[in-house]
């Protein structure tokens, strides 16, 4: 497939959960327990019930309303911990790849040692540190994802740097910061928006999962995650309200990811064949 | 050149000592990481290793057993003291000490993971195989994969619960620890790296397939699966084994979410209760066997690849 | 195992560029062809098409390739995979990149004879065959893997896996190029020793006309995917014809003999792209090209593709100049 359409379609996708997330307020509050929320035996009502096109939850809560602000709150700490991971990563690791000795060796270990203790442990130790709340969650993703970022630029970095025009740079004066901002950045710009797709992807599905253990952003206050974790709570008679907000967290996931593939593929393959079929 | 013939050349012994000493180097500031986050933070430490439902004796208790008015370094190495000789603290949520409720459960992740990454092995790399030999990309492939890529590991688990266990009624509802059980969170914590794998496989054996001595091999008229099986595969296996040794830490991530969805008695669920009550030496513990987990991975990985590949042996003594 | 090979109006094609066209060469039983040209003259093409390994984007268009009687060009499936080594066999120039890096030498030799003997056979006759490419310790060597061993080394064992199969031709794609000069001469004098004792039809692809000189009986000169001269090696040092085989001895002489300071000749002007021109493909570069060269290529006339060679050789006057011999 074109690379152009996997790029168009996850932005179309992207775009078409934002346009819903932004819509939110029209849906009415996600807060508000309907008196008429619940039939008679006191289940959540379905989809397409009159008043809850989506039906409603096991409190009475109007599904529809629950789910575009948990899309909301979802995709707002994903853009800023996205940001800031990435950012914080490509600092790190253009600073290790240019300013080199001491400072690299330094900066890569601390790279190794964060990139050595998996995600989730990580984030459920740090979340009994600083809480719940976006912040909270914004900062624990950073902190989890900034690494792997580090890691590939300082990569990058490390083969530009033994590039003859970024050696020609340095030898005639500029400083290291220059060269970064005027040879460099725009040199890394495929791999920062490869980066930053696949990131955005993880930085979903970590921020969900945290708050669906009960680490990131806790009820009342909706996000895809913990909506799953209410919605597995109807799993054996109602699966719907588990359905619902899995189909936008894998919608969401699959935006980053076909953008990701999108420009991974617009790297043009050199052309190989295998002898076999000879 | 002179290179002995039977044995290990001596370069190669130490870059693996070096890589040894990285790791622990790693280890120690995971330490040092987890000594902050409990001992360094700020309000009152004593209350934050007791859990909310601790007595006020129990604090006193606590201060005094952990020496809390000592200064910081002292009690730095105190603690360092302390997990090198295995004490990785108590929970007094639990009433246990964190050692033994992590030991008692960590057999059954390792046998949860041992399976997913067999698992995920198997499949990732059949499937990369497959594509390599067929010389195209396969539009279907792509859609699985990118279709698990996007699928969180924990919703995966419940599609799976949902298909397998309350529609099909193939597979149990109910936790439990045994082999019907183990089925599924292994299957789900395979598949989440199968489209990595599936890949990497793919690539490595493509740039193989066009290599040179892979000509020699068809040059010589052997019989074509004979050429692959010999010349292909045993060549591309190299990156495969590097993978496995990363995949330690993805999968010590996802085992929370499948022992979470699964109900299986492992680590992962250790964890998740360890947050739900607030029961910070445990959910430290988990972190400092987690870390040493990826680390001694990552070093198995490179043993076995040195092994492996002799020309990473020479590259060793380099 | 001495086969006489005929190739005869070989045309072959990379996608829709043709890179051979019209080839047709002989080579007696048991003689070593020299087949010399510039990079892009189509050289390595025509080692990959009678051996059958071209790559999968490149055709044979036409033309047949008969060796011993066997059309190479025509076969396929089973009979071109048992014709594959034991008809004829290929001798690559990069020894390294051809030799797999993590299998044992001496498994990569018995791999030949492990269809039709046993496994251990196989090993001892592998081991036999490194003691015919004049390596010592044979035993030792079997044991190692390629990257250990010097590149001489790794050429020889090439060779021991290209004639291993006793093939009819061997075609040996400039397997000195990348050695040092003297494990080039070491190299040159197995292979002319191992072609004496089994005289296996041999055909050497080469830049150098040193190496033809040490190895060769005939030449074929090829430039622009054609032939343009074709006879004995004595002959091509003593009585070149073709403008351009004139122009390569001129510049290889030059260059081995000139004095210090002593300007020696190079031919103007840069080979052709591959795909062709209409005409003869050395006519831009030619000193001596009328308007015939630029229309009609010139055919294989007694050794020499050339319209004013031709001419002045039965002393027509249809040329504008109108000069006799």
């Amino acid at each position: 497939m074109k690379p152009r359409y996997l790029i168009a379609t996850g932005l179309a996708a992207f775009a078409a959960l934002a346009l819903f997330a932004l819509a939110a307020p029209l849906f009415g509050s996600p807060l508000h327990i309907d008196s008429d929320g619940l039939t008679t035996l006191g289940l959540p009502l379905g989809i397409a019930s009159r008043g809850h096109p989506l039906g409603t939850d096991v409190l009475g809560r109007d599904m529809l309303a629950r789910t575009a602000y948990g899309l909301r709150t979802t995709m707002e700490f994903t853009l800023v911990a996205n940001i800031a991971s990435v950012g914080t990563g490509t600092a790190v690791g253009l600073a290790a790849g240019f300013y080199r000795g001491r400072v690299e060796q330094l900066l890569m270990r601390l790279v190794d040692v964060f990139l050595s203790v998996p995600t989730v442990v990580s984030g459920l130790a740090l979340a009994s540190i600083v809480g719940r709340g976006v912040t909270g969650i914004v900062v624990i993703v950073t902190a989890l994802y900034w690494a792997w970022t580090a890691r590939l630029v300082h990569g990058e970095a490390v083969r530009l740097r033994n590039q003859p025009f970024v050696e020609a740079a340095l030898v005639h004066g500029v400083r290291p910061r220059t060269v970064i901002l005027r040879h460099v950045l725009p040199n890394i710009r495929t791999l920062l928006l490869n980066i930053s797709a696949l990131n955005g992807a993880a930085v979903v599905v970590v921020g969900s999962g945290l708050s669906y253990l009960g680490a990131g952003i806790a009820a009342p206050r909706p996000e895809l995650g913990n909506l799953l974790q209410d919605g597995t709570q109807a799993l054996s008679y109602d699966p719907q309200l588990l359905l619902i907000p899995m189909v936008f967290v894998i919608a969401l996931v699959l935006s980053f990811v076909l953008v990701g593939e999108g420009i991974n593929r617009t790297v043009p393959e050199s052309e190989r064949r295998s002898w076999l079929n000879i | 050149m002179a290179e002995h013939l039977s044995g290990w050349p001596t370069g190669q012994a130490k870059q693996l000592a070096v890589r040894l000493l990285l790791g622990c180097l790693t280890v120690l500031a995971v330490l040092t990481l987890t000594f902050v986050l409990q001992y360094a933070v700020p309000g009152d430490v004593a209350r934050s290793i007791a859990g909310p439902r601790a007595t006020p004796q129990l604090l006193a208790q606590i201060r005094d057993r952990l020496h809390l008015d000592a200064p910081l370094w002292d009690q730095y190495w105190r603690y360092l003291r302390g997990v090198l000789s295995g004490n990785l603290g108590e929970s007094y949520v639990q009433k246990q000490p964190v050692r033994s409720l992590i030991a008692a459960r960590l057999p059954a992740t390792l046998l949860l993971g041992v399976t997913a990454l067999v698992v995920e092995i198997a499949l990732g790399g059949a499937l990369g195989v497959w594509e390599a030999l067929r010389g195209r990309r396969s539009t279907l492939l792509t859609c699985l994969n990118t279709g698990l890529l996007a699928t969180p590991t924990f919703a995966l688990g419940y599609l799976f619960l949902l298909v397998f266990a309350y529609q099909l009624a193939v597979l149990p509802i109910t936790t439990g620890a045994d082999a019907a059980h183990l089925v599924m969170p292994a299957v789900v914590l395979g598949l989440s790296g199968v489209p990595y794998y599936s890949s990497v496989v793919r690539d490595s054996m493509t740039a193989t397939l066009a290599s040179s001595h892979v000509r020699t091999a068809v040059a010589k008229g052997l019989p074509r699966w004979t050429v692959i099986r010999r010349h292909v595969l045993r060549c591309a296996l190299s990156p495969v084994v590097t993978m496995a040794g990363m995949d330690i830490a993805v999968f010590l991530s996802g085992v929370v979410f499948v022992e979470n969805v699964f109900g299986w008695p492992g680590i992962g669920q250790l964890q998740d209760q360890a947050f739900n009550n607030s029961d910070r030496p445990l959910l430290m513990g988990t972190v400092i066997v987690a870390a040493v987990l990826v680390v001694f991975g990552n070093l198995l990985a490179d043993v076995i690849r040195v092994a492996v590949d002799p020309r990473a042996r020479q590259e060793a003594s380099a | 195992m001495s086969a006489p090979v005929s190739i005869e109006g070989l045309t072959v094609a990379y996608g829709d560029q043709v890179s051979l066209h019209d080839v047709s060469l002989d080579v007696p039983a048991g003689t070593v062809l020299a087949l010399v040209g510039e990079s892009g003259s189509g050289k390595s093409t025509l080692a990959h098409a009678a051996s059958r390994l071209l790559p999968p984007n490149a055709r044979i268009l036409g033309g047949t390739i008969s060796v011993g009687g066997t059309d190479m060009a025509a076969l396929t499936g089973h009979e071109l995979r048992s014709a594959r080594g034991s008809t004829v066999a290929y001798l690559p120039q990069d020894a390294l990149a051809a030799l797999n890096p993590v299998m044992r030498i001496g498994r990569q030799i018995a791999e030949v004879f492990t269809a039709a003997n046993g496994r251990s056979d196989a090993a001892e006759m592998a081991v036999e065959m490194l003691r015919r490419v004049s390596i010592r310790d044979p035993g030792q060597v079997a044991r190692k893997y390629p990257h250990q061993l010097s590149g001489g080394m790794r050429q020889r064992v090439m060779i021991a896996i290209a004639l291993a199969h006793r093939p009819q031709l061997l075609i040996a794609d400039e397997p000195t190029t990348a050695l040092d000069v003297t494990v080039q001469a070491e190299v040159l004098e197995l292979v002319a020793e191992l072609q004496r004792d089994t005289g296996v039809t041999v055909i050497w692809i080469t830049h150098d006309l040193s190496v033809v000189k040490e190895i060769a009986d005939t030449v074929a000169v090829l430039y622009g995917g054609r032939v343009a001269e074709h006879c004995a090696a004595d002959e091509l040092f003593a009585a070149a014809r073709h403008p351009y085989t004139l122009g390569l001895l001129g510049s290889f002489g030059g260059a081995r003999t000139a004095a210090p300071k002593e300007r020696f000749t190079a031919i103007p002007g840069s080979p052709p792209l591959r795909g062709g021109v209409p005409g003869c493909p050395f006519h831009p570069r030619c000193t001596r090209a009328e308007d015939r060269c630029r229309s009609e290529a010139p055919p294989l006339l007694g050794g020499v593709a050339c319209h004013v060679v031709a001419r002045e050789a039965t002393g027509t006057g249809a040329g504008e100049t109108g000069m006799t011999a």
